[in-house]
Order: structure tokens, then sequence, then C-alpha cells
């Protein structure tokens, strides 16, 4: 099969999925490529190149800056660019927290881990379909990047949490409980190498030279998210490569439906805006293959009485363990709390309707930063009670039987031993009976996809020849593979970092073409 | 075309007659052009609209050029700077001051959320439901 049927083939099967998001980029870029007549039909190089770099990186979250800084200390001139008005996609808004098997914080805490132990957790949650030579990489190097980060890149982290599905807690915080507390000091770093970074800046395609090797990009400068037609053609030689680090399709309800088609639009998304995902189909427009594409998480721990991913979550997840998670139409539990996002999210969607999760002022106290709780109070997420009936009343759950629940989990807290659904209590949890309580209600929302490019140990994409593309690499969360079904939380951000790193010091080592 | 183009083709010209007169007989000439802006725009009123009336021509902004720009908040501190000034100005809009995010500290271009020639858009609101009114 030429390039060009083979081309023509992945769009007709996009555009006979109605996918109108895509057709924005891959589709409706056509025209205005006919229009321009700046040769640029699918395939061809371009007259002249407008840029060169030696590597360039389209993204710039976690896995895009660590990918600039590793290929800029490998000696390459690199070019970061970013579709949308503001740096950092989905790394600046997440909840900053970093796992690390056997870091200094567990250390200090007297908990045992190992990259082994890790890897059988990602494994486990990732239904055992995560690539294991991938897996084991992040597992491995988590904490040798955890330790770049805080000493290299200067970013400071000052939690140890537990996340659910992981069995010991191994997820050290940014000090501001966001993931900026690491993007803005990678971009600062990255500015300092000299990394130039330029925003609103749309990769539309990927130029492939003899062989297929990747040469540089075609792209619209001064781009206007989402206005599709904005911006300016250019293009941008990448003498030794282009690291792909452009996150995943959450927010593209188009192309998510077509991997699985039951997430329709009545399910929001925590991504930011942007997260639609063509930077995938541009390489595999490329010719780059696709792996586990249905496996989209939803994460468990979102309310519907904000937007987003919001203040709840670092409310939840900090309490998992320590309260309990109830239906209110019964009052009873349904799920072990600290099962993994997969486990809990299908079991809220199977009720068909929000649960709440309680805490009593000890567990809010002990486990949740106050300033979050504040925000989480103040938009409404949060609400305070001074008796548990005053709560049931408020999420109309009906009171004797949630009392009664509460009782019996808090024996189980007593015994150290969850009964019903085995959830994991930790040395310090304590029984649910310190006024005032607190409580949020809970609602999944479309979170992270695991899947996406194919990518090797040594994070080039492979193609549809089962073979390295020459000058492709990518990391993060475009790439499938790693995280298996189910992505625990907090791994995210050690996949970026690992994986970005490796991406950029392979890409900046390569051999320039031109 | 879009009146705002027009717009746009239009006050360069007219700005650099402009230059000529006197600081004072700038803001005469522009209050008498502002019922003209705000017919030729038949919506609510725009910021870029605000800044006519303050006398701002659309070079001041834009420079010399017939197309579209990108302004850099750089262009814009000079007159609403330092980017401090801002951060103190708004440090009680609650729950959080939108000129210093957790997410991005005082460092967002500014018409990320103060279009000038669109509605403007409060960018926090992707993922939250803050109330700001952003003039």
């Amino acid at each position: 099969m030429s390039d060009e049927t083979k081309d023509m083939s992945r769009r007709g099967f996009i555009g006979a999925g109605g996918a109108a998001l895509l057709s924005g980029m891959v589709l409706g870029a056509l025209p205005l490529e006919g229009k321009e007549g700046a040769g640029s039909a699918p395939g061809a190089l371009p007259k002249k190149w407008d840029e060169t770099y030696d590597v360039v990186v389209v993204g710039t979250g976690f896995a895009g800056l660590s990918a600039a800084i590793e290929a800029r200390l490998a000696g390459a001139s690199v070019l970061v660019i970013e579709k949308m008005p503001v740096h950092g996609g989905n790394s600046i808004i997440n909840g900053g927290d970093f796992a690390a098997a056997g870091n200094s914080f567990q250390k200090e805490a007297g908990v045992q881990d190992s990259p082994e132990l890790m890897l059988k957790d990602m494994m486990k949650a990732g239904s055992y379909l995560n690539h294991p030579a991938l897996a084991r990489l992040v597992a491995e190097r988590s904490n040798e990047a955890l330790e770049w980060c805080k000493t290299y890149i200067g970013a400071k982290f000052t939690r140890l949490n537990f996340h659910g599905g992981h069995s010991v807690k191994r997820s050290v915080q940014t000090y501001n409980q966001s993931g900026s507390g690491l993007v803005n000091p990678l971009l600062d770093k990255a500015k300092s190498l000299g990394v130039k970074v330029v925003l609103r800046t749309k990769m539309t395609r990927l130029i492939a030279g003899k062989e297929g090797r990747i040469v540089g990009l075609e792209v619209r400068t001064g781009y206007k998210w989402p206005d599709e037609a904005s911006g300016t053609q250019g293009f941008i030689k990448a003498r030794r490569g282009v690291v792909l680090a452009a996150g995943g399709f959450s927010q593209n309800v188009a192309l998510r439906q077509i991997h699985d088609p039951r997430l329709t639009p009545k399910f929001e998304s925590t991504n930011h805006p942007g997260a639609t995902g063509e930077a995938i189909l541009a390489a595999c427009s490329a010719g780059a293959m696709d792996v586990q594409m249905d496996w989209i998480q939803l994460g468990p721990w979102t309310s519907p009485d904000e937007p987003g991913f919001g203040h709840g979550p670092q409310v939840c997840e900090r309490i998992v363990g320590y309260g309990l998670m109830v239906d209110p139409a019964n009052g009873k539990r349904f799920f072990k709390e600290t099962g993994n996002r997969k486990e809990r999210a299908d079991a809220i969607i199977a009720l068909g309707h929000p649960v709440i999760i309680v805490g009593d002022s000890y567990a809010i106290g002990k486990q949740v930063v106050p300033k979050v709780l504040g925000k989480a109070m103040e938009v409404g997420v949060v609400k305070k009670f001074d008796t548990l009936e005053a709560l049931a009343a408020e999420y109309h759950v009906p009171v004797q039987p949630f009392l009664e629940q509460v009782a019996r989990w808090n024996g189980f807290v007593e015994k150290a031993k969850d009964a019903d659904f085995d959830c994991k209590l930790f040395p310090d949890s304590k029984t649910t009976a310190t006024a005032p309580f607190y409580a949020m209600r809970l609602w999944p929302r479309v979170h992270h996809t695991m899947g996406g490019l194919v990518v090797n140990a040594d994070a080039q994409v492979i193609g549809f020849d089962m073979k390295p593309i020459k000058g492709l690499f990518a990391a993060g969360e475009i790439t499938g593979g790693v995280h298996g079904a189910v992505r625990l939380g907090s791994v995210a951000m050690s996949d970026c970092v690992v994986n970005g790193r490796i991406a950029g010091k392979n890409a900046g080592g390569e051999k320039a073409w031109s | 075309m879009h009146p705002t183009h027009l717009k746009e083709r239009f006050f360069p010209m007219l700005s650099s007659l402009l230059k000529c007169f006197s600081a004072v007989s700038r803001l005469l000439l522009f209050a008498a052009l502002i019922p003209l802006s705000q017919a030729a725009t038949q919506g609510p009123t725009k910021t870029a609209d605000l800044h006519k009336a303050k006398g701002v021509t659309c070079v001041d902004c834009h420079g010399a050029t017939k197309k579209k720009t990108f302004v850099a908040a750089e262009r814009c501190l000079g007159c609403h700077g330092p980017a401090a000034d801002l951060v103190k100005k708004t440090a009680n809009v609650k729950p959080e001051n939108p000129h210093d995010s957790p997410h991005w500290g005082p460092q967002m271009e500014c018409n990320v959320c103060h279009r000038q020639h669109e509605k403007t858009v409060n960018w926090c609101n992707h993922c939250h439901a803050y109330g700001f009114k952003v003039p």
C-alpha cells in the first residue's frame, strides 16, 4: 500500500465516523493548503522551510518540557510549540502528585517500597495489558526522575500521599498541590538553557522525507484556539527529530466515541479544553501505529457541583481510607473506597446517580491541605455539618440506615479490617466520629486516555511496518502501553518525566538528516 | 467583510493624522467618534471600544499595520502595568486572584481573557465556576 493510499483510507475512516471535531484538523486543513498552494500536498516536502531547529517538541506539559531540556543538554537547538494560548496542557492543572518508588519521603515515614512493588501495582491496575518493558521502565526510573525534578529542576515537593490502587503511600506532592509546581520550574529551566517556546502554534502535519524519516512539521502560527482556519501556514525543519508530547484526547467526544461509543457527550471531562488528540492523528497519518485507544479512564473523584477537575478531587482522594463512600439512595457503602479509578468510576456509573464521600474533622484535618479545603468549601463542593443527621438530610440519605452504616464502618476501622469491601485502612485511620462532618457529591468525568502511539523503550514511535519511524519520538499521554487498561493516580507525572527525558535525549542525539 | 476589519483598516490612516493634533483635541475627536464605533459593532460594547473612548488608537496597540496582529502582554502593561500592581488590584477577588492563579501565576497573556474585539473570556471557568466579571 502506498503512503498516499494508506493516508486516504485513514482519513476516510475518520470522516465516516462523522467526527466533526476531527475534521477541523485532519480534513479541514486540506482546502486551506490547496488555496495557499505552498507545496503542501499530503506527503510533500515544502518548497522552503520557514525555520530550522535540531529538535522540535510539540506540547508544553511535563513530557514536552522534560524532553526539551534533555534535547538541549544533548547539544541540540530546540523549539517547543504549543497550540493553546497558555502553556502546560493538562500538566499545569493536575494535582501535582508524582509516584516514585522508594522515595525519600517514604523512607522518612518508614514506608517499605520498591520498583518491583510499583510495577506490580501498575500491572494489576492495568489488567496486565501494560507493555511490560515500558511499565518497568517507569517504575524503575520513577525515583531518579523525581530526584531530577527536585535537584536539577528545583521543583519543591512537600507531602507524601496515597492514591487508590497503590499498595503503599508513594505519591509525593508539589508544594502548591498543582502540577504547575513542576511545569513552571521546567519552563524556566528550559528557557534558561536557550530552548525557544512559542504558544499559539499548532502542528497540522508531520512531514516525512526519504523512507518515511520525519524531517519537520507543517504548522499554523498565530493559531487562535479553537478556530482551525486561524493563523498562518508555516514549515519548521527538524534536523534531528520531532518529539510528540501533545497529550491525550479526553475532550474530543467524537474521537473517544469512535473508540468507546459509551462515552457520549453526557460525560464531561476533567481535561483542559485543548486535549483533543489531533497530534495522535497526525502521527498516524504519517505512518505511526496506535494501541489500546479504547481504554479511556474516568476519574471517580470529581464533583457534579463544579465543572472540570475542580477542587473536589484533592479532598476526596485524600480521605479515602479515612472516611466512607455511600450511596445516598440507601445510605450504604457500595464499593472499596481505595480501589483504583476504573473500579470506583464503574461502580458509581452502575448506580446511575452521584454518590457521597464522608469524612469527620479528624480525617479532614489530618489529610486535607487547609487551603484546598477552604477553596472546595468556598465554591460549595464540600459542605460541613454539625451532625451526621444534618448531613443525611442535606443529601436526602435515609438517616437510620446511614447511621448504622457509619457504625459498621467504624467497627471495621477499629479492627483495621474492612470485612465488606476490603478498603485499605491506614495505621492512622480513625473512626468517623468527631464533629464537624464533611461531605461532597461524586460523579465521574473522563480523565485520561491510556491508549496512543506505540513506542519502544527508547521513546521511538513505531510504524505499521513494526519498525521505529526515524526521527519521531513520543512521550506522555500521547503514547499507549505504559498503563494498560488503567493508569494509577500519580503515575502520569512519573511516566511523563521518565519518558520525556528519554525522548529528548534520544531526539537530541539523533544524526541530522540535513 | 466584518465591520471590525473595516475599522482596523480605517483607523490606522486616521490615527496617523491624529498624531498632528494635541492630546486634548484627540480626546475630543474620539468622544465624537464613540457613537459611530458602537454603531459599527452592532452589539454590546467590546473592550476595544472602551479603549477607543479613552483615546487609544489601533496603532497604539497593534503598531502601523493593516494586518490582524497579536498584542503581547508587554504592550498592555505599558499602560496597565506593572503586573505586580494588577496582582495587587485583584488580590481580594474570591475565590482566587485571577491575576495570580495557582497554575500560571501572573504569567498569562492578558488577551487570553481580556479579548478586545470579541466577548471577553473567563479562562478559569474551563475547570471552575468562578463568577468573575472580565472587563
